[in-house]
């Protein structure tokens, strides 16, 4: 039996022999635990007396109303807090318009879509439309313009003689 | 909470007495532990109530333990001298106590001088006779752990009040 100390799984499996033996066991040594272990089953709990049991539950209680107050100040800080967060970041109503300036706004709204419109509308036409490269031939007649051209301008810086009386 | 203090309420007074070895302040691991049960955030299943309710009451008793040990080493003594004698009756001496209560206080005092986990171990086994399974989940070991750990700490009683009985007799 003093072997026991040395292998845990004999040791377990006596264990579990002493707790199912229901009288006392043969081993001399088995035997003495059995005894102890119903000496000491006798030392066990008793059931909570009167005066006790209220004890727990009042101190219980106590703590859990001690606990919901607190809780219900929370709540109520955290309603508070909401509600000015929503007063101070909503944005005001903004005052009626007259005729004339809701008639300028949608003047103004008209005009800004409709440029948006042109807008969006040439950037994607421009994608696709090839626009033609218009080159002018050159002109046989170039040299025959540009000495006009000199000679009209030599004309203007000679001042106006008047003309010959006949 | 009252189906609670009903079911497990004596199991743990009776953990924290054996431990403490002082009402009040097992009163008092007892309520913290219930309240402790009441503050959690999440409910436990009624299966692991008990275990979980025994592990919080003896962790308890071992930190207020070892603040004795820690505070007041000499006092403890007196302490437990003084309660000693509260218990007995005035008008009846310690010699006509009967026998089975003198056997009665000496085991619990061998009890109360085990080391750990093998004093909880025979409280929460062999005293309130709770399944291995609830015993192992409570302490935090496994079922054979449980058991092995047992057999060792009740044949260490056996030895140590054998003892105390020779010495006794001596």
């Amino acid at each position: 039996m003093n072997k026991s100390h040395e292998d845990p799984v004999l040791e377990a499996n006596l264990e579990q022999q002493l707790h199912a033996a229901l009288g006392l066991p043969s081993d001399p040594e088995l035997a003495a635990d059995w005894l102890l272990s119903q000496e000491l089953s006798e030392l066990g709990p008793e059931p909570l007396t009167k005066q006790v049991r209220d004890r727990y539950l009042r101190s219980t209680r106590q703590h859990r109303l001690r606990r919901t107050p607190m809780l219900g100040w929370a709540l109520a800080a955290s309603m508070v807090a909401v509600t000015i967060l929503a007063v101070v970041l909503r944005t005001p109503e903004p005052a009626p318009l007259t005729e004339a300036e809701q008639f300028e706004l949608a003047l103004q709204t008209l005009d800004d879509t409709s440029k948006r419109a042109l807008a969006i509308t040439g950037r994607a036409l421009n994608e696709h439309i090839r626009w033609p490269t218009i080159e002018l031939e050159p002109s046989p007649y170039n040299r025959l313009i540009r000495s006009f051209g000199r000679l009209q301008a030599l004309n203007s810086d000679r001042p106006i003689e008047p003309p010959k009386e006949s | 909470m009252e189906q609670i203090i009903d079911e497990h309420g004596g199991r743990l007074r009776h953990l924290a007495l054996t431990l403490l070895g002082r009402a009040d302040e097992a009163d008092d691991v007892v309520q913290d532990s219930l309240i402790k049960l009441w503050h959690r955030d999440e409910p436990l299943a009624p299966a692991h109530e008990l275990p979980w309710l025994l592990t919080c009451t003896r962790n308890a008793c071992l930190d207020r333990l070892r603040h004795r040990q820690r505070t007041r080493g000499l006092q403890l003594k007196l302490v437990h001298e003084q309660s000693t004698e509260a218990q007995q009756p005035l008008d009846n001496p310690a010699e006509e106590f009967t026998d089975g209560q003198r056997r009665r206080r000496m085991l619990l005092e061998a009890l109360a001088e085990m080391p750990e986990p093998g004093r909880s171990l025979l409280i929460l086994r062999d005293l309130q006779e709770l399944d291995v399974a609830s015993t192992a989940r409570a302490l935090q070991l496994s079922e054979n752990q449980v058991k092995v750990y047992t057999f060792r700490a009740r044949r260490a009683l056996r030895k140590r009040i054998e003892e105390e009985l020779h010495e006794q007799v001596a």
